[in-house]
């Protein structure tokens, strides 16, 4: 596979690069905390969040400053970096387990059975006793039984002869996702009035629900099991060289096969319940970190961890200005700015493939 | 000392004993015997579809359905797990791709991924394996930069460093490691072969070439129609009439530097047979 490779960190840089990137990261949850709707400064921004966690300097900003930069921003921020992150990752890690430089969670189908469950559990849930409050907590298991069963579906289509098939892969996951897409849109059509809303939240990707709660279990459901995903590099990187070299080599492939595809699953589920479909940040944000740091799974899965939250970060902070006081929903964004980075890699590898 | 190291290669084997296979009704492998002695390399051939890479794959522990006992050491070969099998034995295909492209050393680093240990004795295994297959030129390009040797160079130092030490005897199998490279390329792999195998190291070769076989093997065998032909050293192998019925083809055994060599018969007129 000829995909480019520009750079490779070396082991005792990695600290640096990791410190470095943090410092990005702050500084990047404070730019974003102070663009929007409301002016809000840097020094105010620093005030308010150290007046949140017990510090002194209340009389630098004013209390509506402080609502909407603490109860809506930063949790919308910090949704932004877990989920970004999440699926990044996700996407990185279902590269190296399949094998594939092209697969991405949203492209496979992932997303949309994700999406098709929660849709199907928001419409038929509604009937069901405090469905308000229940569903914040049931819609992501629902999700990540959506995401479970795509996964585990079009893995099983693609396999030819015990190995995954690159071909089927791609042809069967993207009937599922056309499959799914489309039940979301017919189920959403017989359910509400605000289905073509709706539609879009789900279909589109949409971060404007962020609250602290939602911030808790996306940091649970979708952060931890990214981060523990790092678990697995070393069988990762033995992929890289075929399945049977791998556990040659000692590997335990088919364990760790069934925990990152559960993972994968929880991730881009919850992420889904969360914040709707928000496609290719999966593919784009894995080979971007691949191309600036090189191949090695445990720097490609802490680099999509950071690179992603801060792509879906950025993205997301545009869709909140740009049309302003109106919202762009961020697929929008994130499809617009991945696409044309996707048909270059495409170009890049398809005499690799014979359909 | 030296007694006692030889009666110690004497018993310390893999040894595969009524080994059969097969896969929807079509036998592969029939009550085949073959044994792998340490310090020994012992080729294995016969023509395409003969069972060759299944039997191989039966004593890498790939397939598990078989029928038979296969034996490292005494010890059967299911009651190994996955990490227990990997310092016993490594396998070098025909060739190894990598999806996303990687620096050559870290391929090679992927034979000792899987073991706790340190890294400074890690690292000191890849660099003896790195100078014993004289790729310390290249080991910092990329990997499908490299030219088809130099990458069959790294994949050896990849399997030589999994097994490169040991209390236990190790095993090394090779699957048409050379076919893909020219002459020069072929021996030099060999010879490497030779060297590899004073390391307490039992060494398989599965290899078309009768020839590099007869020159580099202390024994062959021959594997027709799933089962074992016979098992010897290259100097009883080497009968016109054996090998003509393995191969299903006339063969005339003539002698090159001391050792067997094998020809096609139709082209006997243009060689001078030599005494046999």
């Amino acid at each position: 596979m000829e995909l480019l490779a520009l750079h490779r960190i070396s082991k005792d840089k990695r600290l640096i690069y990791l410190g470095l990137s943090l410092i990005i990261v702050l500084t990047a949850i404070i730019a974003a905390a102070m663009i929007g709707f409301m002016n809000i400064n840097a020094t105010q921004t620093i005030a308010i969040i150290g007046n949140k966690i017990g510090l002194n300097g209340s009389d630098k900003f004013t209390a509506n400053q402080a609502i909407v930069l603490w109860n809506y921003r930063l949790p919308r921020i910090l949704m932004a970096l877990i989920i970004g992150g999440g699926l990044a990752c996700s996407g990185a890690v279902l590269q190296g387990l399949l094998r594939n430089p092209l697969v991405e969670p949203g492209l496979i189908g992932v997303s949309s059975g994700a999406a098709l469950f929660a849709v199907l559990f928001f419409v038929l849930g509604d009937k069901l006793p405090n469905a308000e409050i229940l569903s914040i907590y049931i819609l992501p298991i629902v999700s990540f039984f959506g995401a479970f069963l795509v996964t585990f579906l079009v893995y099983q289509l693609s396999k030819v002869n015990g190995a995954s098939n690159i071909a089927f892969l791609l042809l069967a996951g993207i009937a599922i996702n056309a499959l799914c897409t489309s039940l979301i849109g017919l189920t959403l059509y017989f359910a509400d009035d605000d289905a073509i809303r709706n539609f879009t939240f789900w279909t589109l990707g949409n971060l404007s629900g962020a609250s602290w709660l939602k911030t808790l279990i996306s940091l649970i459901l979708v952060l931890l099991p990214s981060i523990s995903m790092l678990y697995y590099y070393k069988v990762l990187d033995a992929l890289n060289i075929g399945e049977e070299v791998a556990k040659q080599l000692g590997a335990n492939v088919d364990q760790t096969k069934k925990m990152l595809i559960v993972l994968c699953a929880l991730v881009v589920g919850c992420s889904v319940a969360m914040a709707g479909i928000i496609g290719f940040v999966g593919l784009l944000i894995p080979h971007l970190v691949r191309i600036l740091i090189g191949n090695n799974h445990s720097n490609v899965l802490v680099g999509s961890i950071i690179t992603g939250g801060l792509a879906l970060l950025v993205a997301d902070t545009i869709g909140r200005v740009i049309v302003a006081p109106a919202e762009l929903p961020i697929g929008i964004i994130t499809a617009l700015v991945s696409t044309p980075f996707f048909l270059w890699l495409l170009l890049k590898v398809k005499n690799q493939f014979v359909f | 000392m030296a007694f006692i190291e030889s009666e110690k290669s004497v018993c310390i084997l893999i040894e595969a004993s009524n080994i059969s296979y097969s896969i929807k009704g079509k036998v592969l492998l029939d009550k085949v015997n073959i044994s792998i002695p340490n310090g020994k390399i012992v080729g294995l051939a016969g023509i395409n579809g003969a069972g060759k890479s299944t039997l191989l794959k039966v004593l890498i522990g790939q397939l598990e359905h078989y029928r038979g006992t296969v034996k490292y050491d005494q010890t059967d070969l299911k009651q190994l797990n996955i990490t227990q099998l990997a310092g016993l034995r490594a396998v070098l295909p025909q060739e190894v791709k990598a999806t996303f492209p990687v620096i050559a050393k870290d391929i090679i680093e992927l034979g000792r991924m899987f073991f706790n240990e340190e890294e400074t004795v890690k690292q000191g295994i890849i660099n003896q394996v790195i100078e014993e297959v004289k790729a310390n030129n290249f080991i910092h390009q990329y990997y499908d930069s490299l030219s088809g040797g130099e990458k069959q160079r790294i994949q050896l130092a990849r399997v030589l460093s999994q097994i490169w030490l040991g209390e236990n005897c190790r095993y090394l199998f090779l699957d048409e490691p050379i076919s893909s490279l020219d002459i020069a390329l072929q021996h030099e792999i060999l010879r490497m072969l030779n060297k590899v195998k004073q390391r307490n190291i039992g060494v398989l070769i599965v290899l078309h070439d009768i020839n590099l076989l007869l020159q580099y093997c202390d024994e062959i065998c021959f594997l027709k129609n799933g089962e074992v032909i016979t098992q010897d050293t290259p100097e009883i192998v080497a009968n016109e009439k054996l090998l003509s019925n393995i191969y299903n083809f006339p063969m005339s055994i003539h002698e090159l530097n001391g050792k067997p060599y094998l020809l096609p018969k139709s082209t006997n007129q243009f060689i001078e047979p030599k005494n046999i």
